[in-house]
């Protein structure tokens, strides 16, 4: 009687509690999630101070259905100085990506402002994909995707 | 015959419980995909007046009363990023019985703040969490007052649009309107706001500042000493040549001899060992947009530009991996 007793007690633990950890919480953020985009940059690796990037972005569906993105955004740092050196400046660019499918976009971004007009310098071009949601009336470009591109300065 | 009623009672049970199990299962994951839809964690609810006592390290008593708390995702001008929070204090009301200049200033990092950001965001209290050290405390319309001991009356002692913590930087950033009023009668303001740095006892304005009503450039307001009247000014330029808005300043060998800067409530290490385990996917999200909304990050912890394009020299698709030591697939 104690046994069939206790039994009841674990297997009702496990019915309410395991479907919660497999389901994980609604609440908590994972990192990679609500990230439904992978995107592949292709561009120059030196730059003159007062040239522009161009970069040819290949724009990948993670999602097993279609999925819209409305804006793509550059915004180029140096990681060394922590220096702002461009943007963020937003290209309107609305596609929708078929399930695990890709689309290509070509970005023309620069010139960058005099904190760069040294040779040599590496800096990072922070790419990211957005999609607009909209809540209470406001719409919001939210982060979808996002990547990384190096270049050098050069004179 | 007890046997197969109790085998028949244990039957039911177990396909009772297996029904429960997929309702719990499918009505979690649907909240989830709800949340996933729309932005619905990028706002949380608000709270309304809240008031929070604390001591300072030097035992004076600090009152702080909050207006609204909220939660929101970080965002650079109209981009939302809902990986990384925000909790926001709004009309921000501190009053400090006593105390030194630099000290209170001090007190207002992450690791002082979070208790009370807490009530929004409880994981700030949990480090193990990877996003807590992407996430930052803003402090809007705030107004610091001081019981000297020496007036009867509190006197205004900063007033400021904003003031931004978050767990991993090293700085506080303040931002639109700041005004600090030192004793007996020293002003210095900005209508751009400043950076603090807890190692330099200094707010640097990137954009220039008001001095006792003279127009100063760009440079570094210390504030050691400043009660006693000894007032030491340092141009920006001769101290960091490429310094910018949210860029920090590492501390010089002769601060970190005086105990160095303030320490962080996550550690850089420990940051990288819950990050190392992750999808280099993962990672590269992280990082990139990490990068994005704190530019001066890697300066701040030290990571050299040897650690990052080390083993490879890599230009190109930036590889986030060398960010952190290691390559997870």
């Amino acid at each position: 009687m104690k046994n069939a007793m206790l039994t009841k007690v674990l297997l009702t633990t496990v019915f309410i509690l395991l479907p919660l950890v497999l389901s994980g919480s609604a609440g908590a953020v994972v990192l990679g999630e609500q990230m439904y985009f992978k995107i592949a940059a292709n561009g120059p690796l030196s730059v003159s101070e007062s040239g522009t990037v161009k970069l040819n972005l290949e724009i990948i569906n993670k999602e097993s259905v279609s999925m819209s993105f409305s804006s793509i955004t550059v915004i180029v740092i140096d990681p060394f100085t922590g220096d702002r050196v461009f943007g963020p400046q937003t290209f309107s660019s609305a596609k929708t990506v078929p399930a695990s499918g890709a689309v290509g976009v070509n970005i023309t971004f620069g010139p960058f402002n005099s904190v760069i007009s040294t040779k040599n310098k590496t800096l990072a071009a922070i790419i990211t994909i957005q999609d607009t949601e909209s809540l209470g009336g406001t719409k919001y470009s939210v982060v979808r995707g996002s990547t990384g591109w190096g270049f050098v300065t050069t004179q | 015959m007890k046997k197969p009623r109790l085998r028949k009672l244990f039957l039911e049970y177990v396909l009772l419980g297996i029904a429960v199990f997929f309702s719990i299962y499918v009505v979690s994951k649907c909240i989830q995909y709800e949340c996933r839809q729309s932005p619905c964690n990028s706002f949380s609810p608000a709270m309304m007046g809240v008031s929070y006592d604390t001591v300072l390290p030097g035992g004076h008593r600090v009152a702080i009363k909050v207006e609204k708390m909220s939660v929101r995702d970080q965002r650079i001008e109209d981009t939302v990023f809902s990986l990384f929070k925000e909790v926001v204090l709004s009309k921000v009301n501190v009053t400090i019985n006593g105390g030194d200049t630099a000290e209170i200033l001090n007190w207002a990092t992450m690791e002082n703040l979070a208790p009370l950001a807490a009530y929004m965001l409880p994981e700030l209290l949990d480090q193990n969490r990877i996003y807590l050290a992407g996430t930052k405390i803003l402090l809007e319309d705030m107004e610091v007052s001081l019981y000297s001991g020496e007036k009867p009356d509190r006197e205004t002692w900063l007033v400021a649009d904003s003031l931004s913590v978050g767990a991993l930087s090293d700085t506080a950033v303040f931002t639109g309107r700041l005004d600090l009023r030192f004793k007996p009668s020293e002003h210095v303001c900005s209508s751009t706001g400043g950076i603090w740095s807890p190692s330099e006892s200094a707010i640097r304005f990137p954009t220039g500042y008001s001095h006792n009503g003279r127009l100063e450039n760009e440079g570094t307001f210390t504030i050691s000493n400043r009660e006693n009247g000894n007032i030491k000014m340092a141009q920006l330029r001769e101290a960091m040549p490429e310094a910018s808005f949210e860029s920090g300043n590492p501390p010089s060998s002769n601060q970190l001899l005086q105990g160095g800067p303030k320490q962080r409530l996550i550690a850089g290490k420990e940051f990288y060992n819950n990050i190392s385990h992750l999808k280099k996917e993962q990672i590269g999200n992280f990082v990139w947009q990490f990068l994005a909304l704190n530019p001066g990050i890697l300066q701040q912890q030290r990571i050299t530009p040897f650690q990052i394009l080390m083993p490879n020299f890599k230009v190109g698709a930036f590889d986030p991996g060398p960010f952190f030591g290691s390559n997870p697939n």
